[in-house]
């Protein structure tokens, strides 16, 4: 087992290049958060990350594993 | 034993071995001539019946009285492959009623000249069967008599006694045999495995098990939450016009139900905004909507979930009481069919004379008798039907609504298909397209029988004629968010186990019990735990095949192929033990690393029975339910207490508390019930809650 752990749900994890530790749960959100941040884009027109992430992470039926990295990046642009 | 003693030694007798004691007793009646004697020897009720020149004694098992075993017995050893048949008190606790039902079995055989074996026909009557004659009857197995029967009224009952014979059950017992060694095997092992891996890791104990159904069926739930968990609603909008025809005023939608771009969504809008529209096409067709078909275990399982709300497990008990009241057939069966030979015309007759279905059944009597069948078929049973007995009893409000579906389910499928005509009128509005859809009922056919169970409302249109044209009052749009795929309910998993072909028709609805016996599952909503994911995490990386639907399809095949006398059970186990000893090596190498991970999803999972929602106070820590050191009470307080967090709130000091996973709308505190006993009441946590009457603000 690797000594890395999910610093949402301590899973084994890895580190992602975005500084994250990361199980594989939390990755695959982390792909579904950009992913829909292109089609958000595509489809609203002009959008910004901030103002995705904060858009997503309030609506009640987003993943909660997507909330996790939503509200971490939040914070991370924040300070 | 005096009486039994005298009938044993007056002559030669058939021993009847029946499945459950109800059942033995429906025997009993069918065949008696005279008054019923019964004796009580021990914990059994027997029955002795003259008839004409023949003579039975009619004993019963109650359910499996053999089960299987590992013979080295030492609960911490696996791999375990030497297994064998044994009474089944000896395997497990409580079950000791079981060796003097065997007992009075053996006892009631040594004199008997004949054995029929009267269990239910399937699978498990079949293994239940054979086990009592090859154990309990000393080795009468291969040449007793089997009486096959799907409901267990008088005359069918009669007629299987009279025409039981050799062989009749085919393979089945081999089959049923071979399946309960593998589900022993692969069971215990993958059980021990997992429980030795927490020992191995901290010296504790927990009662994990996992099985070869039981490890894909938790693996769709897993499977679903994550795709629930990692799910980003995605936007999208609706467009609407309002539109008034003979002051009528009518909502028509966009032919596209979703726009994907805003911009193009909003153009469409500002297109449309005062102008009228023109109807370009009126289409009217005619269809039938063909009547159920009729039904087998599943669909009855799924049909008593979605209208009166039983779980699949609730719905087998139920439905196997009716059975046992002849009231219906036999509940296990895959079919969909329903055979001449069942005799509608008595049945509805005989229904005909229960007040609650006379109409129904008097307006069946009078068509034609053509069930609409499914396609599904199964060689020991027809579909699930009423038999027409009347019940002996005050059925139980449940029993009764259940009876009541399957009574009406029998009488749509016999009904005409309904007509029903659907109306689409589209509407030019500024060069987009605009649907209004209609729907009538020209006759109801099947519905008029099935109407308590289906909803369809009609909706009428005026009459629109091509060219016309349309005030349109209003155009707008929706803006819309993609929906996540909605989690499992008992009866979806039950669909998909049965899509996937795992399981049988008779052990799914206990599989879905046993995951939530576990732990693994929870909630009506179905959602994995973290010692489910757990469970199936450590699955995945050290024995993925037996989480696969091909590897339990490639079994089910195989008993399959057993029953149609294809292949031998014993090659089928000695696939089955070399597939599994694999995946236990690589198990058993691993078993501090496995336990390591098991043991924090279980301290985890306690964990979070503790945590109340989200700190609305500094929206970093939980709340949670602590015990005061001091005082001894409950009451919420932060996580996040240590960085200077003092939210918290006072909770009952009696009765269980459940967080709803919800906040309140007002002030973002969490939400709990609290369970006393019978009573439960569901409020925010905070004190200050300006929804609180006379709640202070602090």
């Amino acid at each position: 087992m690797s000594e890395e752990t999910c610093q949402f749900c301590g899973r084994p994890a890895i580190k992602t290049s975005k500084g994250y530790s990361l199980c594989r749960y939390h990755i695959l959100a982390y792909e579904s958060l950009e992913t829909g941040f292109k089609t958000w884009r595509e489809r609203m027109g002009e959008m910004v990350w901030t103002n995705y992430l904060r858009r997503v992470s309030e609506l009640p039926d987003t993943g909660e594993w997507v909330k996790d990295i939503a509200r971490a990046e939040l914070q991370k642009l924040e300070s | 034993m005096s009486a039994l003693e005298d009938f044993t030694h007056r002559g030669e007798y058939s021993l009847v071995i029946c499945e459950k004691p109800d059942t033995a007793r429906r025997v009993a009646d069918a065949l008696k001539m005279q008054k019923l004697e019964s004796k009580r020897v021990g914990n059994s009720e027997v029955f002795l019946v003259e008839r004409e020149t023949k003579r039975y004694i009619i004993c019963s098992a109650a359910g499996h009285l053999y089960t299987v075993a590992d013979t080295a017995k030492k609960r911490t050893v696996y791999p375990v492959y030497d297994v064998e048949w044994v009474p089944l008190h000896q395997a497990q606790k409580g079950k000791s009623y079981v060796a003097e039902r065997i007992r009075v079995i053996s006892e009631l055989s040594k004199n008997a000249s004949k054995f029929i074996n009267s269990c239910d026909f399937d699978i498990e009557g079949e293994t239940i069967g054979y086990n009592i004659l090859k154990y309990a009857c000393n080795g009468k197995e291969s040449w007793a008599l089997r009486a096959k029967f799907s409901t267990l009224t008088a005359d069918e009952l009669r007629y299987a006694i009279a025409t039981a014979k050799v062989g009749l059950g085919g393979n089945l017992a081999e089959a049923g045999r071979t399946r309960h060694v593998i589900d022993f095997i692969y069971g215990i092992n993958l059980s021990r495995a997992l429980q030795q891996s927490i020992y191995a890791a901290s010296k504790g104990f927990r009662s994990m098990s996992i099985g070869r159904v039981q490890g894909p069926t938790l693996s769709f739930v897993v499977g679903r939450e994550v795709e629930i968990r990692t799910f980003v609603p995605l936007p999208y909008w609706s467009i609407d016009a309002l539109v008034e025809k003979d002051g009528q005023k009518l909502t028509a939608n966009y032919e596209k139900e979703k726009v994907f771009e805003l911009k193009l969504a909003e153009k469409i809008v500002d297109d449309c905004i005062g102008k009228d529209g023109v109807v370009d096409e009126v289409k009217r067709s005619r269809f039938k909507e063909s009547p159920p078909t009729p039904f087998n275990l599943g669909d009855l399982q799924r049909e008593a979930y979605r209208c009166i709300g039983l779980t699949p497990s609730q719905t087998l008990a139920l439905a196997e009481r009716l059975y046992l009241d002849a009231l219906i057939s036999y509940p296990r069966t895959s079919s969909q069919k329903l055979p001449p030979s069942i005799n509608y015309k008595k049945i509805l007759q005989d229904l005909a004379e229960i007040s609650a279905f006379r109409q129904h059944a008097m307006l069946t009597l009078a068509g034609k008798l053509v069930p609409h069948e499914g396609p599904k078929d199964d060689p020991a049973h027809p579909a699930i039907y009423p038999t027409g007995e009347h019940p002996k009893r005050q059925l139980e409000a449940k029993e009764f609504k259940l009876y009541a579906l399957i009574v009406n389910r029998f009488l749509a499928v016999f009904a005409e298909a309904a007509l029903r005509e659907r109306i689409s009128v589209i509407i030019d509005i500024a060069g987009y397209k605009f649907k209004l859809n209609g729907r009538t009922t020209i006759s109801l056919g099947w519905l008029e029988f099935y109407s308590d169970y289906i909803m369809h409302e009609d909706r009428a249109l005026p009459d629109f004629t091509e060219g016309e044209r349309v005030k349109v009052l209003k155009v707008s749009m929706h803006d819309k968010l993609e929906q996540p795929p909605p989690r499992y309910n008992q009866s979806s998993l039950l669909a998909k186990m049965e899509e996937e072909s795992i399981g049988t028709k008779a052990t799914r609805s206990e599989i879905i019990r046993t995951l939530y016996d576990r732990g693994y599952i929870t909630d009506s909503s179905i959602m994995a735990t973290p010692i489910g994911f757990a469970v199936v995490e450590t699955m995945q990386a050290y024995s993925s095949a037996i989480l696969s639907v091909e590897m339990t399809r490639e079994i089910e095949g195989s008993l399959e192929n057993i029953e149609a006398g294809k292949i031998h059970g014993e090659q089928v186990i000695e696939k089955a033990i070399a597939d599994l000893d694999e995946s236990l090596s690589s198990m058993k190498s691993s078993e501090k690393e496995i336990g390591k991970r098991l043991s924090y999803a279980v301290k985890t999972a306690i964990a979070a029975e503790y945590v109340l929602g989200n700190c609305p106070v500094c929206k970093k820590g939980k709340l949670r339910i602590i015990k005061s050191k001091s005082t001894g009470k409950r009451f919420a307080g932060c996580t996040n207490y240590s960085n200077g967090c003092r939210a918290s709130a006072p909770l009952p000091q009696k009765g269980i508390i459940k967080p709803l996973k919800k906040e309140c709308n007002t002030c973002k505190w969490p939400i709990i019930v609290a369970r006393f006993g019978r009573y439960r009441m569901k409020f925010c946590i905070n004190v200050s809650c300006p929804t609180k009457k006379g709640a202070k603000n602090v």
